[in-house]
């Protein structure tokens, strides 16, 4: 594990101030990628390192340190994010596909069509619109999407991360793609056609 | 009817959409046609919500052999289900692509910043 991971377990509070000194640059601008506005980037960043020092003792050194608080960050953001525009808390079992009675889609599924992203700012605007899509989805779907996107966690790793068997963290990060595939569809962010 | 109008019409004579006259030549079809008629069966054998739920494990290759090759059929068999599949794989793409790029940028945390996290640390 890292050193400085151990020195923030064991309290060390200048091992805090290295933390903010080390990843708080990019962490800022991870934080305003999502939010767009300085404040309210700042604000998440000092409310994702409180949430790290917070849960500093359940950091297993599975992924990168830099890696972890990457995640907590951008959680704090999107959930920033998902505030300012005061989307009701659904409970996300509306996002996954619906079947009729003898199993097959209710609705017939549309192509997507050809990827299409060609120029470096069209993908940045389009990785903005995906973050604002995983930015609705329920924490619920949030939280294991993110361990497996941004720490890159496999399933027995999640599955202790929230508490679970991994079989069924399998089974929320599949439900969680899928909502995010019904707000990706819905917002046709990724759709060609 | 052809084989190929039959192909499209027995998703929709499962999903419920066709009309009682096509609903009849489907069925009138699929007990002469053997292939249609086993086009049939397989997509009640293997629904599209069995194969939905079962997705990550047949893209994670966790299925044993078998099983595997009936959600292979499924996907050849299914218009529903390929393009079900290629969007979320675009979806698992666009997650990681959206969500993971931004840990190299490097720039300094402003002063005033760093002071602001440390004294709410403190007050906690
Ligand atoms: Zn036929
Ligand atoms: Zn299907």
């Amino acid at each position: 594990m890292d050193a400085l991971a151990d020195r923030l377990k064991a309290g060390d509070a200048e091992a805090f101030e290295e933390l903010v000194r080390t990843y708080g640059g990019r962490l800022r601008a991870v934080a305003l990628s999502v939010l767009h506005d300085p404040a309210d980037a700042d604000e998440a960043l000092q409310e994702g390192f409180l949430a790290a020092f917070r849960s500093i003792g359940r950091f297993e050194g599975r992924s990168q340190l830099g890696t972890w608080l990457h995640r907590i960050v951008l959680n704090a953001a999107l959930m920033k994010l998902r505030a300012k525009r005061s989307r009701p808390d659904q409970d996300g079992e509306e996002l996954l596909p619906q079947f009729t009675s003898n199993g097959v889609f209710a609705e017939r599924q549309d192509d997507w069509g050809p990827e299409g992203v060609e120029d470096e700012v069209a993908r940045g605007e389009l990785c903005a619109r995906v973050r604002e899509c995983v930015a609705e989805l329920p924490e619920k779907f949030r939280i294991p999407l993110m361990l497996r996107d941004v720490e890159g966690l496999s399933a027995l790793e999640m599955a202790e991360r929230l508490g679970t068997t991994a079989n069924a963290a399998k089974i929320r990060l599949h439900r969680a793609r899928q909502a995010l595939r019904t707000l990706l569809e819905r917002q046709r962010v990724g759709v060609a056609a | 009817m052809t084989c190929k109008q039959c192909e499209v019409d027995v998703h929709e004579y499962l999903r419920g959409t066709l009309s009682a006259a096509a609903r009849a030549e489907v069925e009138r079809h699929a007990a002469e046609c053997s292939a249609c008629g086993d086009l049939l069966r397989r997509c009640q054998e293997l629904t599209c919500k069995d194969f939905v739920e079962f997705l990550n494990d047949y893209l994670d290759g966790d299925l044993d052999g078998q099983r595997h090759s009936v959600f292979d059929q499924h996907l050849s068999d299914c218009p529903d289900c390929r393009a079900y599949v290629a969007s979320y794989r675009r979806t698992m793409e666009l997650s990681v692509t959206a969500l993971r790029g931004e840990l190299a940028v490097p720039e300094e945390i402003p002063e005033r910043l760093l002071q602001a996290i440390h004294d709410s640390r403190k007050q906690r």
